[in-house]
């Protein structure tokens, strides 16, 4: 029973603690599981970076191509060669002029170059397609000196400073030699490129296609940027110094995707790729934010998830503890009735003792009642039926001594005499005998009783019914009693007319009355100087009609020592006697001090 | 004795002997001019209410003085004792309890009843005879009627 209520106990201590594990547990899992689903979404972009980056590249290789190939038509061409060589020779030819410009317009019309434009070896503008006063330096002072210009090659991305815009042309030698003569076949990149490269595959606001080149130390952006439309050939960034940037990987080669922060400083999740038979390199990239965008959903369902995790484990675990709870409860309830069934047992027990105590004392008191009543019913027949036949004897006898006084004669006058006075005797005891049951019977009136002047009074009484006034009464200080007042002086006055009349034949009438303290009891003590009696027959001093003198030696019953003893003990105290015959005797007497 | 004779005294008294012993202590002291002895309460009672045997006695005749004994058979003494003093034609009688009993709730009891005087009765005849002597000389004698 205690083992299974403390191993509960401990387990309802553990709640909080495990409660908390499962919670982490749970929240961690959470985390991680948006971890890694974040990382998985991030891996995703770079491969569709990649994707695009790879695609771009490649289309780009092969625009490159094509437009190398546009140029080769004419590399070689010997047709356009001789008629170029003619025209040369001869300016005015218009026949050579108008050939030439058929082959150039058909190129024109063929692909959406700018401009093609026919420079002499010189480095003059000779032809223009479509015409139009035209200048471009860089391009004149490539034709003025065509340095290794030996096959068709690319004019990659340049400013024309006269019209400060971006061009990137096809260069084509027309003949052999030194100075072969040039034929530019000029693209503007915003018709012929741009469109292409800022074109995404799907709708999205942050992702963008980069067109980067290396320049020494520094990756230059070729196409206007998303976030940066003049950036072309304008912006451009030190690689060592930027070693996060997306395009500055270019020069190292690395073709996987990462992540870094891109010109604006912003986290991206970039690809890159570079360029077959180009300089340049596509950078693919998309803002990290977008990323993480497109997984907002997922994050709010793990959220939530986790939300409902938790709640379901907090229900759980209020369950679990109610039912913990509820099962100690059970236990402490049953431990409860247990000791509740004990209890009612023994106080079960206890009532049955209090009733059959009740009961008795009941069943005594009753009987204490009955006896008492029947006391008091045989005092009464005492008293009265006992007694009348007394007074029958006694009057009739006294009838017959007067009225038949001369037939009696002496001897039976004297008859009669003895008869009357064993009548007196009888009266006389049975009067003691209703004095003790009284006393025994009687309601003691308790009060505080001044008990010199009561021994006083006491002794005044009894002196002069005993004619014994020659008596010395050393009377000392006597401590007061609580006691019943009526009781007392009759204490007192047995007492003392005992002394008295154990005295009165010896030589010293003195009688000494003294008191004193002894623990929780006032002690009271009378002594005389008379006939005294034998230690040994103490015990019968206080028994009823018990007399240690002969009847013709002292007058009396034998009755009032027996009375004292009565009165002393229903005070709660006690009566005893010292004496040696012939040397006087000394009683004493206790009761219970009460303040 | 006809039953409306006045008389002096109405003796109530069950025990023969007592009576005989009172009626002679009375004799002594010559007091026994009209007295008449009942032996219990309801006697009494029929004596003094007129009913029984002493039907059509006049009841204002009441005695000059009763002596009644406390322990009677059928109807007690202090029953006796009650009836007399409450009914208004007897109230005024004078009462003297005679009795053995020294019991000291006996002689509250009867003096609270409306008893004129409680005597113990001696043993010793001698004193009983002292003690009626008293009594009769008292209220026969001394005592107005009102």
């Amino acid at each position: 029973m205690i083992d299974a209520r403390t191993s509960f106990k401990i387990r309802k201590l553990a709640n909080p603690i495990l409660f908390s594990a499962i919670a982490l547990l749970i929240i961690a899992l959470g985390l991680s599981f948006l971890c890694l689903q974040e990382r998985g979404l991030r891996k995703q972009a770079g491969m569709e970076m990649q994707a695009v980056a790879a695609l771009r590249a490649k289309e780009l290789s092969e625009w490159h191509l094509a437009r190398l190939a546009d140029g080769r038509v004419f590399d070689r061409n010997t047709d356009f060669a001789d008629t170029y060589r003619t025209l040369l020779s001869d300016p005015s030819n218009a026949a050579a002029k108008g050939r030439l410009l058929t082959w150039m317009s058909r190129f024109h019309e063929q692909y959406r170059y700018n401009r093609l434009l026919l420079f002499s070896p010189d480095g003059e503008l000779m032809l223009c397609i479509p015409e139009g006063n035209i200048d471009d330096p860089a391009l004149s002072a490539l034709a003025a000196a065509p340095v290794g210009l030996d096959s068709v090659r690319f004019k990659d991305f340049y400013r024309n400073t006269s019209d400060s815009r971006i061009y990137l042309s096809i260069l084509v030698p027309i003949l052999e030699g030194i100075n072969p003569g040039l034929l530019a076949m000029r693209m503007d990149p915003e018709q012929s490129l741009y469109p292409s490269l800022t074109r995404w595959p799907y709708l999205s606001s942050s992702p963008e296609t980069l067109l980067v080149r290396i320049e020494g130390a520094d990756v230059a952006y070729l196409n206007p940027l998303r976030f940066d439309p003049h950036a072309a050939l304008r912006l451009r960034f030190n690689i060592a110094e930027n070693p996060r940037l997306p395009a500055a990987q270019a020069s190292s080669g690395n073709t996987m995707q990462f992540s870094g922060l891109d010109y604006r400083n912003v986290p991206v999740i970039a690809a890159l790729s570079p360029v077959e038979a180009s300089p340049w390199f596509v950078v693919t990239k998309i803002d990290l934010a977008e990323v993480e965008q497109n997984n907002q959903g997922t994050r709010i369902m793990v959220l939530a998830l986790v939300l409902a995790l938790l709640g379901m484990e907090a229900v759980g675990f209020l369950m679990l503890s109610k039912h913990w709870q509820i099962k100690v409860l059970a236990l402490e309830a049953e431990e409860a009735a247990r000791l509740a069934d004990i209890e009612a047992r023994n106080s079960q027990a206890l009532n049955d003792i209090n009733a059959k105590l009740e009961e008795t004392v009941e069943h005594r008191t009753a009987e204490l009642k009955t006896s008492n009543a029947e006391l008091e019913a045989f005092a009464y027949s005492v008293a009265h039926d006992l007694r009348a036949p007394l007074r029958s004897i006694d009057g009739f006898s006294s009838i017959l001594q007067e009225e038949y006084e001369p037939v009696l004669g002496e001897e039976g006058k004297r008859l009669l005499r003895i008869i009357r006075e064993s009548n007196r005797t009888m009266d006389e005891l049975i009067s003691n005998l209703l004095e003790v049951s009284r006393v025994s019977r009687v309601e003691l009136k308790m009060s505080m009783v001044d008990m010199r002047l009561l021994a006083l009074k006491a002794f005044k009484q009894c002196a002069e019914a005993e004619a014994a006034a020659d008596f010395e009464f050393a009377l000392g200080e006597l401590p007061m009693a609580m006691a019943d007042d009526i009781l007392m002086e009759r204490v007192w006055v047995n007492l003392l007319s005992n002394a008295i009349k154990y005295s009165m034949r010896s030589p010293v009438h003195r009688i000494e009355i003294r008191g004193y303290l002894q623990d929780a009891m006032t002690v009271y003590v009378v002594k005389d100087h008379g006939a005294g009696f034998d230690q040994r027959y103490v015990d019968k001093l206080f028994g009823l009609f018990q007399r240690l003198h002969h009847s013709d030696g002292f007058k009396g019953s034998g009755i009032g020592l027996s009375i004292i003893k009565r009165i002393i003990e229903r005070h709660g105290g006690t009566a005893w006697a010292e004496g040696q015959l012939g040397q006087g005797a000394t009683f004493y007497f206790s009761l219970p001090r009460r303040e | 004795m006809d039953i409306n004779t006045a008389v002096d005294i109405l003796l109530v008294e069950d025990n023969p002997n007592d009576a005989e012993l009172t009626l002679r202590a009375l004799k002594k002291n010559k007091l026994t001019n009209t007295i008449i002895h009942v032996h219990d309460g309801e006697e009494a009672l029929d004596y003094l209410f007129a009913k029984g045997k002493f039907t059509g006695r006049n009841i204002s005749a009441s005695p000059r003085l009763m002596l009644l004994d406390l322990k009677l058979p059928k109807v007690d003494g202090l029953e006796v004792l009650k009836a007399v003093k409450a009914d208004p034609r007897t109230a005024m009688m004078p009462i003297v309890i005679l009795t053995t009993s020294r019991e000291e709730s006996d002689m509250m009891r009867s003096y609270s009843t409306g008893a004129n005087s409680y005597i113990v009765k001696p043993v010793d005849f001698t004193k009983f005879i002292d003690s009626v002597k008293e009594i009769g000389f008292y209220w026969l004698l001394l005592n107005e009627a009102p």
